[in-house]
């Protein structure tokens, strides 16, 4: 009984819309943070991947006289 | 053969292999983690060909006797032994996309460089000193080989490094 009443006090009423619209604006502010830290670590990712790679050159001698050797 | 070493895990795309014909050479990037330049050799083997620079013309000028040390390298060795240093071959080509990331992590990178100073430093151009590749048996590139003043190899390695590990071993060789 209380507590039905307590609920239904205009006081609590409006702390309950405040508290709602505090939590869908938080998360059209925190969303796009989100996304954008989780597409920055991706592409980080991506291209720490690509820098592990190392090259070298190697020569095969007689590569040239065979176009087999290179097909 | 591209076919095959694309197939090479760490290689894994024929798009990390690139030829050039005219060098009989091509360049790979590969994941170090996953397959060593000797994989690769084997492979090439594997399949009929062999490492390595074709055979020196007979008119070669850099080599007047197949035992002598090459004049480029004998001159660079005089110097080393005048200034009691020892002697460090770059074997490279401008057409070596390996050779200039080598040129940019490691040979600018201040340990390097400081390690450098008890080293006489000789880039070999492959295209134009091929007798002097061919005399050291370069196989790929960048070759790095170190020379005792008496022109004796004591390190080599093929492929790209680490400064820092450079730099120590460059340090250690030169103290022995």
């Amino acid at each position: 009984m209380f507590t039905h009443r307590l609920r239904h006090t205009p006081s609590i009423k409006i702390l309950e819309l405040m508290c709602m619209r505090y939590s869908k604006s938080k998360w059209l502010l925190v969303f796009p943070l989100v996304m954008a830290s989780l597409l920055t670590s991706l592409s980080v990712r991506a291209s720490a991947a690509e820098a592990e790679l190392s090259s070298v050159t190697l020569f095969v001698e007689g590569m040239m006289k065979s176009v087999g050797g290179v097909t | 053969m591209v076919a095959v070493l694309s197939e090479l895990a760490g290689i894994d795309t024929k798009d990390n292999i690139e030829v050039f014909l005219d060098s009989d050479a091509f360049t790979v990037k590969y994941d170090a983690a996953q397959v060593s330049l000797d994989d690769m050799y084997a492979a090439i083997i594997e399949l009929g060909y062999r490492p390595g620079i074709n055979e020196i013309e007979s008119n070669e000028s850099e080599i007047s006797d197949s035992i002598a040390i090459p004049e480029l390298v004998a001159n660079a060795l005089l110097d080393a032994s005048n200034q009691g240093k020892m002697l460090l071959l770059d074997f490279y080509a401008q057409w070596c996309i390996a050779c200039k990331a080598l040129d940019a992590n490691v040979f600018s990178h201040p340990s390097v460089i400081t390690a450098l100073d008890n080293y006489v430093f000789l880039k070999v151009d492959t295209d134009e000193h091929e007798g002097v590749a061919g005399y050291y048996k370069v196989v790929g590139m960048p070759t790095l080989i170190i020379l005792s003043a008496q022109g004796h190899e004591v390190h080599r390695s093929v492929g790209m490094i680490d400064p820092d590990e450079y730099s120590q071993r460059l340090n250690e060789l030169f103290k022995k």
